[in-house]
């Protein structure tokens, strides 16, 4: 089993192109991650060009669309009436986009969008 | 006649005592056979007595506690015939004929290897424990194996509704029609059977095995002849997809999933699942905090990186929320399990999580067409390329089949057979397209031996309907890096199946491996054999059960505990439940110190307690007074028995769990005497039974019986009359001996 620890997925930085993988900027996750005013931060595993959200009540997708389409991202997917995962394609990490839009009054709560796994299935 | 002698002083005490002693509170439950009642004589009858009050004398049983059944008139009721028989001089005792549950073992043929229900010191998978290191679910399951009133949300890569051993236990939503509207209104459509947050629709198939691994430890159909069983033999299992087929979900689906439960009736939410992201205030905190007002318990696994959660939390187990239980894995030694992950402070208990027997969906199948193991020596249909990423432009290829090495015989396709890839390249296999119409849960399978430059040169695995979009199953810039030492690894060994969910029902979906060079250190790089696109197979063949391990394993184990707690005690609150569960597990020395209670959970111990009830108290002597009573609860871990002969009650005897009888040898003579039963549970719960009276003799005057005064050997005892004696009047026994001798 110790042969399986030297190969590991690792996040490089999102690609904008061929030559995104080349350059020596790999970015592995455990960066410290942005979190909403008066939060303490902490550090984890989440999906690197994504954040999600928390709509605030009675918004619109007027709205909605508006906001993204100013911060350069899109609705990657809504996996409920208010949770909402925005997507973008350039280099931008995950903190500075956070910090771009926990600003806007639409977003109740923007934060990394944290990756979790089974627990179990150890043979 | 030696009998006779031997009896005549003890038959005549037993003739001062007025039947009316054998007071008898009769439970509310009704938990006795209707239409008769167990009679010790204490004096002269014969039929015609018995006959005389509408009665049917049914058998006579002899031994240490000789009784007689007696069938009631018709319309009688117990209670009023034991009221009638305890005024009766020759009755010394009376009462229901008691019913007794044989022990809740089920049926089903499996249930042999689920240890961590009852751990027999047998073998599971392989491998033996200690007897007793176990939820001891057998004990609980007296009270209740019944869960139906509770809504249990498994969050998980979804739950295969259709296997046998868990169809008849789903959840459905009452309130959802399929009609392809939004019928109940609460944001889903068609959401009749739970909801897929990954794919976003309403079917929470699983189309990994995890999911139903873990709804059969709660919830597997019990006694139903087949398979295995969960802890609650039937429940409502709410199926919630926030994990994808390889096992992988975020902070988005699993917030909606908590939300949605919550919204929807569930009670207790399992969460088999974790990661190191979070922090207290996030999204799913939140969300979990959101269940908490609306006295919903989560369940979560502690992690199974065998770290100390109390330095590297692992979410949501880490959340500071209070109706968070976090779960840490034993084996069937009663030891924290190699992998799993603990704390002092933010892990609570333990349950079992090695070799866990469980429901399993159908094995997945490869997909016709889309398999490819080079064993001809060729790449058909694939399209290979080899680019400069200085210019970006395609140069001359070298990726190609190798019979350098491989795993099946006798290739595997590589990026530069016999040499090391060059720098600043990028290294493509695309496959021909194959048809997934139809098909659901599709997975990326393959052999993979890797050598490339840790951190910097990548190996990316991508999916495409088109062969122009190529999607990463990983997430975007998530790549392999690193060497498997010569070594082939299997992608589902190495968790690392490419979850490509994203291609299901497309005609032309492709799958491409593309290795990507920076400017220096060039190794040997890809070999890569056997690659299959699965799906899930649909046929039942009766076998689909398999052992895992893991605190995604121990974690229903403490949910399915959670659900027959409250189903026994419908009137607790969350977090009364969650202290049932830390207060009555059993403290293990491989928990101290590593977690918050110190205790593996016990559904026995934590299930509700019940006062004793049908306390009789008989004064068989003037210094002996015998107790007896029901044993209603199956979590007392004691009784104590109180006399009060004056001056209140006192405990006069502490009795291990299951006792029903007391002889009180110490009994002051001729003293008014009131006696009540005290249960105990482990976390100090203690219930009152209904206090009775009785009276001692006072010592006979004159110093004998005279020969026994008219006192005669009741008729339905004679011939086993120093049984009956030994078992009724021992301190009498050593009297008579006295003075026969």
């Amino acid at each position: 089993m110790d042969r399986v620890l030297l190969i590991v997925l690792l996040a490089v930085l999102p690609q904008a192109g061929l030559s995104a993988c080349v350059a020596h900027e790999a970015a592995p996750p455990g960066v410290e991650t942005l979190k909403p005013a008066g939060q303490s931060l902490s550090s984890g595993d989440y999906i690197p060009g994504e954040v999600a959200v928390r709509l605030c009540a009675n918004v619109g997708d007027e709205q909605i669309e508006r906001v993204i389409k100013q911060h350069r991202l899109t609705i990657r997917k809504r996996t409920s009436p208010t949770i909402v995962v925005l997507a973008w394609e350039d280099r931008r990490p995950v903190e500075q986009v956070a910090g771009q839009i926990s600003g806007e009054s639409i977003f109740c709560i923007v934060q990394p969008n944290y990756r979790y796994n089974t627990q179990g299935g150890i043979k | 006649m030696k009998c006779t002698l031997k009896i005549t002083l003890m038959l005549f005490l037993m003739c001062l005592l007025p039947a009316s002693l054998s007071s008898e509170i009769i439970s509310s439950a009704q938990n006795y056979v209707p239409g008769e009642v167990l009679v010790t004589p204490g004096g002269v009858y014969t039929a015609n007595t018995i006959t005389a009050m509408g009665m049917e004398l049914m058998a006579k049983h002899k031994g240490a506690t000789r009784f007689i059944r007696l069938k009631l008139k018709p319309g009688q009721s117990v209670e009023s015939a034991v009221q009638a028989l305890s005024t009766e001089n020759w009755v010394a005792h009376v009462q229901p004929n008691y019913i007794y549950h044989a022990t809740a073992v089920p049926n089903d043929p499996r249930f042999a290897e689920y240890w961590g229900l009852q751990n027999t010191g047998q073998s599971a998978n392989g491998a033996t424990g200690i007897a007793g290191a176990d939820m001891s679910a057998v004990a609980a399951w007296d009270e209740t194996s019944d869960c139906s009133s509770i809504v249990v949300a498994v969050t998980d890569t979804g739950v295969d509704y259709n296997h046998p051993d868990l169809s008849a236990n789903m959840w459905s939503n009452a309130a959802e029609a399929l009609d392809g509207a939004d019928t109940d209104g609460n944001g889903f459509v068609d959401d009749v059977r739970g909801w897929d947050f990954v794919q976003g629709d309403n079917d929470p198939m699983d189309f990994n095995k995890h999911g139903s691994h873990v709804a059969g430890t709660i919830g597997a159909a019990g006694n139903n002849g087949i398979g295995g069983t969960g802890v609650c033999w039937n429940v409502r299992i709410m199926p919630l997809r926030v994990l994808g087929s390889t096992g992988s979900g975020s902070t988005a689906e699993a917030v909606a999933a908590i939300d949605y439960a919550v919204a929807n009736g569930a009670k207790v939410i399992n969460m088999s699942l974790g990661g190191t992201g979070g922090f207290d205030g996030d999204l799913q905190s939140l969300a979990i905090g959101s269940a908490n007002a609306a006295g919903v318990l989560v369940i979560a696994a502690a992690g199974n990186d065998g770290v100390d959660n109390d330095v590297t939390p692992n979410y949501p187990s880490s959340y500071n929320q209070p109706n968070i239980i976090a779960v840490a894995a034993t084996d069937q030694n009663d030891a924290l399990a190699s992998f799993s992950n603990w704390g002092a402070t933010s892990v609570d208990v333990g349950a079992p999580g090695t070799n866990i027997l469980s429901t399993f969906p159908p094995a997945r199948t490869p997909v016709l067409g889309c398999s490819w193991n080079y064993d001809t020596g060729t790449a058909i249909g694939w399209t290979l390329q080899t680019w400069d990423n200085i210019n970006n432009i395609q140069v001359a290829n070298t990726v190609a089949v190798t019979n350098e090495d491989f795993l099946s015989p006798a290739f595997s396709l590589t990026d530069t057979p016999g040499s090391a890839y060059a720098i600043n390249s990028s290294y493509r296999g695309e496959s021909p397209a194959c048809d997934l119409t139809g098909q659901q849960g599709a997975v990326l399978n393959y052999e993979l031996n890797l050598e490339t430059e840790f951190g910097f040169d990548f190996l990316f695995l991508e999916g495409s309907s088109d062969g122009v979009i190529w999607n990463n199953p990983f997430g975007t810039g998530v790549g392999f890096s690193g060497s498997t030492l010569g070594s082939w690894l299997n992608s589902s060994l190495l968790g690392a199946d490419g979850n490509l969910d994203f291609l299901d029902g497309i005609a032309t979906a492709q799958v491409r491996f593309r290795l990507e060079a920076d400017f220096i250190n060039n190794l040997d790089g890809l070999h890569v054999d056997d690659v299959n696109i699965t799906v899930p197979g649909t046929v039942h063949t009766g076998t689909e059960y398999h052992f895992l391990n893991g605190t995604s394993m121990a974690t229903p184990n403490v949910a399915g505990v959670a659900a027959l707690v409250w189903a026994a005690d419908p009137g607790l609150g969350h977090l009364q439940v969650r202290n049932r569960i830390f207060n009555n597990g059993d403290a293990i020395a491989a928990l101290a110190g590593n977690t918050t209670t110190g205790r593996r959970a016990n559904a026995q111990f934590s299930m509700p307690l019940h006062a004793a009830t049908g306390l009789s108290a008989t004064a068989v002597s003037a210094t002996q007074v015998d107790l007896t009573w029901m044993d209603n609860s199956v979590s007392e871990v004691n009784y104590l028995v109180q006399r009060d002969s004056g001056g209140g009650f006192a405990t006069i005897a502490t009795l291990a769990a299951d006792g029903t009888s007391y002889g009180d040898t110490a009994a002051p003579v001729g003293a008014n005497l009131s006696y009540q039963i005290v249960t105990q549970a482990r976390d100090g719960r203690t219930l009152v039974s209904a206090a009775v009276n009785t009276t001692t003799p006072a010592p006979p005057s004159g110093g004998g019986a005279g020969g026994g005064g008219g006192c005669l050997i009741p008729s339905g005892i004679q011939s086993g009359c120093m049984l009956a004696v030994l078992g009724l009047m021992i301190g009498g026994i050593a009297l008579a001996r006295r003075r026969i001798n």
